[in-house]
């Protein structure tokens, strides 16, 4: 009941500044940064996975909204629309650090990612085997399935909801969304056996008389 | 091991909610902005401007309708009930007390009978005298 009035209250708030942003006003546009500009954060980090790269998207995404807010009509949420271009944005980026990995052979140094993503040895006692396990599993979905499984866990998004974001029928959103759990499931049961044999090699060794 | 929806949804919400946002982000898009070309508020300003133009001429279109065409119909109005031909109002009177339920059943006519209509009536009433 309080997220619905807080949503509703996000929406109506977002309406009056939408309308002085679509005049050129800079002080609403920076309003309306501030009213969404934590979800969209997170939502770029959770999809691109890396901190520098989720800045840039939602950089980009918000200049692009400034560029073109003029062509909203309130005929769909804004909220919908805004993470569109987010979401174009993230998969642009990333497709573009796809190209420039292929042609350059050492982009993991680069690479700046939050440190609760990673396996470090001081989360083991707070996580469960289980719970790190889906977190590395989820970062090892492709962008596609990554950004509904996202819109869908992270914002509670409705079907319908994710299909107007991310420009598919609502079918095909279903069908994404049971593919990624099929990915996750696997990926996590591949990750387990891999570690499993490598307990097992250490035990193995462990239990060699020198 | 199968993921539930719960565990990823925790999972998502958990891994967002330890993550730091980083404070200047509004001042690197501010910058941006800056070097962009005013093209966003001019557009706007025009559309304003032309959404003006078409409220100016919608309101001048609708007063010059109704101080033309409105008056122009009244007095089609007018010229429809008044008697262009002699008995023509007599007849009229009387089919709209026949028929009472047209939109002037309420206006009572008034005319004046043509002398020629009421030398033909006195004709008509005129009681024969015998031959002499």
């Amino acid at each position: 009941m309080m997220a619905e009035l807080q949503q509703v209250r996000t929406s109506q708030d977002a309406s009056g500044l939408i309308m002085r942003c679509q005049t050129g006003d800079r002080a609403a546009f920076e309003e309306l940064f501030y009213l969404y500009r934590d979800d969209v954060y997170r939502f770029s980090y959770l999809v691109v996975r890396d901190t520098v790269l989720a800045q840039d998207v939602v950089q980009e995404a918000f200049l692009k909204v400034f560029r073109s807010i003029h062509k909203f009509q309130f005929r769909s949420s804004f909220k919908s629309w805004l993470y569109r271009v987010v979401v174009n944005e993230a998969i642009t980026i990333l497709r573009r650090r796809k190209l420039k990995e292929d042609l350059d052979p050492a982009p993991e140094a680069n690479r700046t990612e939050a440190p609760a993503r990673e396996w470090q040895p001081e989360e083991a006692a707070l996580d469960s085997e289980e719970r790190r396990l889906l977190r590395w599993a989820v970062g090892q979905l492709d962008p596609v399935h990554r950004t509904v499984v996202v819109l869908k866990y992270f914002h509670d998004f409705s079907d319908t909801e994710i299909a107007a974001v991310v420009g598919c029928p609502p079918g095909t959103v279903k069908s994404r969304l049971h593919r990624a759990r099929e990915l996750l499931r696997a990926s996590m049961a591949r990750r387990l056996g891999r570690t499993d044999l490598i307990a097992l090699a250490y035990a193995q060794l462990v239990e060699q008389p020198l | 091991m199968k993921p539930t929806d719960r565990m990823i949804q925790e999972e998502l919400r958990r891994e967002a909610a330890n993550l730091p946002i980083p404070p200047d982000m509004w001042q690197q898009i501010n910058q941006r902005l800056d070097q962009l070309p005013q093209v966003v508020p001019q557009t706007s300003r025009k559309r304003l401007r032309l959404a003006h133009w078409r409220t100016a001429v919608a309101v001048a279109a609708a007063g010059l309708f109704w101080l033309t065409v409105v008056p122009a119909t009244r007095l089609a109005d007018q010229n429809a009930l008044r008697p262009a031909v002699p008995g023509r109002a007599a007849a009229a009177a009387t089919e709209a007390s026949n028929d009472n339920s047209g939109p002037y059943r309420s206006a009572p006519i008034q005319f004046t009978p043509h002398p020629h209509t009421l030398a033909a009536a006195a004709a008509a009433t005129r009681v024969p005298t015998p031959l002499q």
